[in-house]
């Protein structure tokens, strides 16, 4: 009860804060820029000439609308979800204790782990908060502005994906509380944080290309005839190699597990591997039970 | 009648790279109910891990010490449930009022009537006014006294503070010292830790010293001035109407005095004893226009006893 009463407290403080109204403004806005994308003329369109008229008539794909819209907002969101979920973490143990927070509630008959339960409801669902909010805010925009009238199955699609985000979110916002919570200072917590980022989503995929290439060798090549020219082609079996070990490293960042699922759900017939998804969730739970084991064991000093 | 706090032997050992630290090493100190006990000690003494061993949120390392009657390790639930603390460097959530932030702490201790306690205590500390304003926007003074609001919400009998006056302006210090005075006449007893002597040494009816982790005085101020004159003397300054050299020498052949010397027509004897009415029996025939007991002050033990 100790714990809930003190996520309940942490959730209000959390929801008046500026940090946490920007960020729910920023994903309002993402999501719906991505919905009025799908106002545009759609470049999957083809001309057809009427057999009466002689005239062309322009006729849209048949592409859900909750796919075009995860399509214009895919690439945004996995840059800026871990930067998000970041900014939501990185002080939330170390701020406290920086502030005094702790201190005070530790002289009230709490013990140290009502305080870090309390701490992760009132992050989790200020963080759940944080994506339902904007998708209902930019649906309802969507229907009074732009005109668009979503199907239940694009809902649908769009819960399902911020559901996959929220995980995604999730898995960095508990690597940002361990930091947080393992180096007590607010300031290094954000900086490993963005360091790991930064990492994962721009440095490993590069690395990862000049690791290969140690390991592989020069890509090989085999002269393929193609009707009067000769091309060449990488050779599939180096080509394949080269995925694969792409793949073997890269699954060491959150970044690719999200993307797998991304994929998935963007070729259309939902998430049929689910390994991605519980990499990062199991990753979520370890991280944050860690942070948890930290915490309670260290003294007030 | 159990004292509000009282250890025996209590030790704290730190492991730092390596090396053991004894931040707090065997203190037995018995805290008499209804004083204003204050915990005097430089920085880095021990006074804090002392209060945080009493608050049971440091586990001690060796010995065993009770609050209230309610042992600080396997009661200490109990104890905060009873206790008002206030530690050092507390604080707030930056984007609660004052009153939501105390409204939350008294439902975290499960207050039966949370909005009339809070009401009172922030009335009692003088922020009733500033209720609504949020703590990231109130001044230090009046986050110290949110610190003792939310010490106040348990009605407690003991009050425990931990160097409550630090970064408070003067006009804030004498405010608090007008609070612990009125707090005290309630009949709480009142245990602040501290090194800042000027602030609130005056409000002290019994002290401790701390140095290097253990206690080297403890007992009321008036017995600790005694104690000290007997150790260091008695120093009696007397006007003299017709002060003269011969004095000197013929009071410094009393039995008792040590030194005497005349500082215009003021003389200062330093004496091993006292020895007033000795002195003023010798005087008469040179015009004595005033004669006191120099008492030695709380910084004077403090300095004596913290090294």
């Amino acid at each position: 009860m100790r714990a809930l009463e003190i996520a309940r407290v942490e959730f209000g403080n959390i929801v008046r804060s500026n940090k946490f109204l920007a960020i729910v403004a920023i994903f309002t806005l993402m999501l719906l820029s991505g919905l009025c994308r799908v106002t545009e003329p759609s470049a999957a369109t083809f001309e057809v000439p009427s057999a009466t008229t002689h005239e062309v008539e322009r006729v849209e794909s048949d592409v859900k609308l909750g796919l075009k819209v995860m399509n214009a907002i895919g690439y945004s969101v996995l840059m800026l979800v871990p930067v998000v979920a970041v900014m939501l973490g990185f002080d939330v143990i170390s701020g406290k204790v920086e502030k005094g927070i702790v201190r005070t509630l530790l002289a009230q008959p709490v013990f140290r782990d009502h305080i870090i339960a309390g701490t992760f409801v009132a992050g989790l669902t200020s963080l759940l908060v944080g994506v339902a909010m904007p998708l209902a805010l930019s649906l309802s925009l969507a229907v009074l502005l732009l005109g668009i009238t979503p199907s239940l199955a694009d809902v649908a699609l769009l819960i399902t994906y911020l559901g996959v985000v929220a995980v995604f979110a999730l898995a960095y916002y508990a690597l940002s509380v361990f930091f947080s919570t393992v180096t007590g200072n607010s300031v290094k917590s954000l900086v490993a944080g963005i360091l790991v980022w930064l990492f994962s989503s721009f440095m490993l995929p590069s690395l990862s290309t000049a690791i290969i290439r140690l390991l592989l060798g020069p890509p090989k090549f085999e002269q393929v005839q193609m009707g009067q020219m000769i091309v060449l082609r990488t050779d599939p079996d180096y080509m394949r190699k080269f995925t694969d070990l792409q793949n073997k490293i890269l699954s060491l960042t959150l970044d690719y597990h999200f993307r797998v699922i991304q994929d998935q759900l963007l070729l259309g017939p939902g998430i049929k591997d689910y390994t991605g998804l519980l990499v990062l969730i199991a990753f979520s739970l370890a991280t944050l039970i860690a942070s948890f084991t930290v915490f309670v064991k260290r003294e007030v000093r | 009648m159990v004292p509000p706090i009282k250890t025996e032997n209590l030790t704290k050992v730190y492991k730092l790279g390596g090396k053991e630290v004894r931040a707090v090493d065997g203190v037995n100190l018995e805290v008499p109910k209804g004083s204003i006990f204050g915990l005097l000690g430089r920085n880095g003494a021990g006074k804090s891990t002392l209060i945080h061993m009493l608050m049971g949120t440091v586990l001690p390392t060796g010995g065993r010490g009770t609050v209230l009657g309610y042992d600080i390790v396997k009661e200490s639930l109990k104890i905060r449930e009873k206790v008002g603390f206030m530690p050092e460097g507390l604080g707030f959530y930056e984007d609660l009022t004052a009153e939501q932030n105390l409204m939350a702490i008294a439902r975290l201790i499960g207050l039966k009537k949370p909005k009339e306690s809070v009401r009172e205590c922030l009335k009692l500390v003088g922020l009733w006014e500033y209720r609504q304003r949020k703590y990231g926007e109130m001044s230090t003074g009046m986050r110290q006294r949110l610190g003792i609001a939310q010490a106040l919400l348990k009605d407690p009998e003991l009050l425990v503070m931990d160097e409550p006056t630090s970064g408070v302006d003067p006009d804030g210090a004498r405010e608090f010292r007008r609070l612990i005075q009125e707090l005290n006449k309630q009949g709480r007893t009142i245990f602040i830790s501290t090194h800042l002597l000027y602030e609130i040494g005056l409000l002290f009816t019994h002290i401790a010293v701390m140095r290097q982790g253990k206690i080297v005085v403890q007992g009321s101020v008036s017995d600790l001035k005694e104690k000290l004159m007997a150790g260091q003397g008695y120093v009696y300054e007397v006007e003299l109407s017709e002060p003269s050299q011969v004095i000197i020498d013929r009071i410094c052949s009393l039995n008792g005095v040590k030194e005497a010397i005349l500082e215009g027509n003021k003389l200062v004897v330093l004496c091993s004893k006292p020895l007033a009415p000795t002195l003023l029996s010798f005087l008469k025939g040179y015009g004595v226009e005033s004669f006191r007991l120099t008492k030695p002050t709380l910084e004077d033990i403090f300095r004596e006893f913290s090294g």
